[in-house]
């Protein structure tokens, strides 16, 4: 029925356009393949959020199964008072703390390898983006990717809320448990500390 | 770090830059994360259409009518439950403390469902005798914690109060009943009242009238059942691990097969989530649903 990859999640996302708390209230009333609609809208999305600030697949991949873990669980209890995705991504920063926090484990810029990012390299590498579809926005891309992992914690997770979770500042004030104005300012060093990363490419 | 922010000027390139790099980006959670958190969300969902075919005929929708509370009290409403908790306690705390010590022998049994064995205007010896024979020298507010006592009493919160001084004596009202689980104190017998469906498993209305747990009379069969941090039994345990031989003994020896988990998931979740069909129906054969 299903491959390896999510054929048949991007199929039931074509065919069913409901919004994210249609589906989350139809799980709730028992209807398991709105969850997989719903998971396969945010798994990139999620993955990519949780890799990139860890940069650990195998405490991401932990992680991501407790974040989706915890939306089947709590699916009954969810209250459309914000949108899905500040909901999800704020489950998903929570416990991305409580990880970083129980296993005292620290991402810095020191500690990233020198090769780079795995992702950043498989972009590269990918056999459908060759040097035939632009070679350099593809290393761009990649730089993107590899400079956004080296942003101070902060910040990073500003930008990814944004970009990954489409979060607003207000958003991603509440998620962050900050003030808005520290929000902002997170996502501004963040931005203008990426373009002076990829001031090369720019 | 400078006190003002860096002004945010292109920020849309650099944010549209991005999401065009993630597009390409073909990295994913591994398939066997993506298949724990279907099957995860797979069986939540079983258990939720579970959860609701066995709450739609609910008995006590009718208790509740008969009782005249229906009307505006929501059954599920946690202020409802709250209240009603939260009450029950505090009569059952006051009328403890207060009444039944001082009052309880000295008070005449009005209406005793059983034949009086045991005159009340007897004096110490009467009363001495009395003592190994609960249903008769039961005082009035013992007298009333039998189900046809309780029945009759008008407002069947009410009733409920009464009731809850017999809790210490231990088991006076539960000879009266024919119910299987009347091991409990008085409490625990009102409680089945409220919700007499005998067969609804996790009812509500049981969850809402029953005591808290320190008041629980303790089960035989406590120890099978002792939970780990998860929440998990012996017997979910063992079918976490496929071990049949240990759940055939769990069984024989009284574990609730439907004892979930913290998460909501029972033996019988786990056993199907991982194709154990023998467990399965060892689980179904033991009383699993």
């Amino acid at each position: 029925m299903t491959g390896p990859g999510g054929a048949v999640i991007v199929a039931i996302m074509d065919a069913a356009p409901s919004s994210d708390h249609d589906l989350l209230r139809r799980y709730a009333g028992g209807d398991a393949r709105s969850f997989e609609v719903l998971y396969g809208r945010h798994e990139k999305r999620v993955w990519r959020y949780l890799q990139r600030n860890l940069r650990d697949t195998a405490l991401a991949e932990e992680l991501m199964q407790e974040v989706w873990f915890s939306v089947a669980r709590e699916a009954a209890h969810y209250r459309p008072s914000a949108r899905f995705s500040t909901w999800l991504f704020s489950i998903a920063h929570n416990r991305m703390v409580d990880a970083l926090r129980t296993r005292r484990f620290h991402v810095s810029l020191e500690a990233l390898p020198a090769d780079g990012d795995p992702a950043a390299d498989a972009l590269v590498a990918a056999p459908q983006y060759g040097p035939q579809a632009g070679a350099a926005a593809l290393q761009l891309s990649a730089a993107l990717i590899r400079a956004v992992e080296a942003l101070p914690h902060e910040q990073r997770e500003a930008f990814l809320l944004h970009v990954e979770g489409e979060l607003t500042v207000d958003e991603i004030a509440t998620v962050t448990a900050c003030t808005f104005e520290a929000a902002k300012s997170r996502l501004r060093y963040a931005r203008s500390r990426l373009r002076g990363l990829l001031e090369e490419y720019l | 770090m400078n006190a003002t922010p860096p002004p945010d000027d292109a920020a849309d390139d650099l944010d549209s830059l991005y999401r065009k790099g993630a597009a390409r980006d073909a990295s994913r959670p591994s398939a066997r994360t993506r298949q724990a958190i279907l099957d995860y969300s797979s069986r939540m969902a079983a258990r939720r259409l579970d959860a609701q075919q066995a709450d739609r005929p609910h008995p006590r929708e009718d208790s509740r009518a008969r009782r005249g509370l229906a009307r505006g009290v929501r059954p599920s409403g946690p202020r409802w439950r709250q209240s009603l908790v939260v009450g029950s306690l505090a009569a059952a705390a006051l009328a403890g403390v207060l009444i039944a010590p001082q009052f309880l022998p000295l008070a005449p049994p009005p209406a005793p469902p059983a034949p009086p064995a045991a005159p009340p205007a007897a004096g110490p010896a009467a009363r001495q005798a009395a003592v190994p024979e609960p249903r008769a020298s039961g005082p009035a507010l013992q007298a009333e914690a039998p189900v046809a006592a309780v029945e009759e009493a008008a407002p069947r919160r009410t009733a409920a109060v009464p009731a809850l001084p017999a809790a210490p004596a231990p088991a006076v009202p539960v000879p009266a009943t024919p119910r299987p689980s009347q091991d409990a104190p008085a409490v625990s017998a009102s409680a089945d009242q409220v919700a007499p469906a005998a067969g609804a498993p996790a009812s509500r209305a049981a969850a809402i009238s029953r005591p808290p747990e320190p008041e629980r009379a303790p089960a035989a069969t406590d120890s099978v059942d002792a939970r780990d941090s998860d929440g998990r039994t012996p017997l979910m345990r063992a079918v976490l691990q496929g071990r049949l031989d240990s759940i055939n003994d769990l069984i024989r020896r009284g574990a609730d097969p439907n004892a979930a988990d913290f998460a909501g998931v029972t033996p019988l979740h786990a056993a199907r989530a991982r194709n154990e069909r023998e467990i399965a129906e060892a689980l179904v054969r033991a009383g699993a649903r």
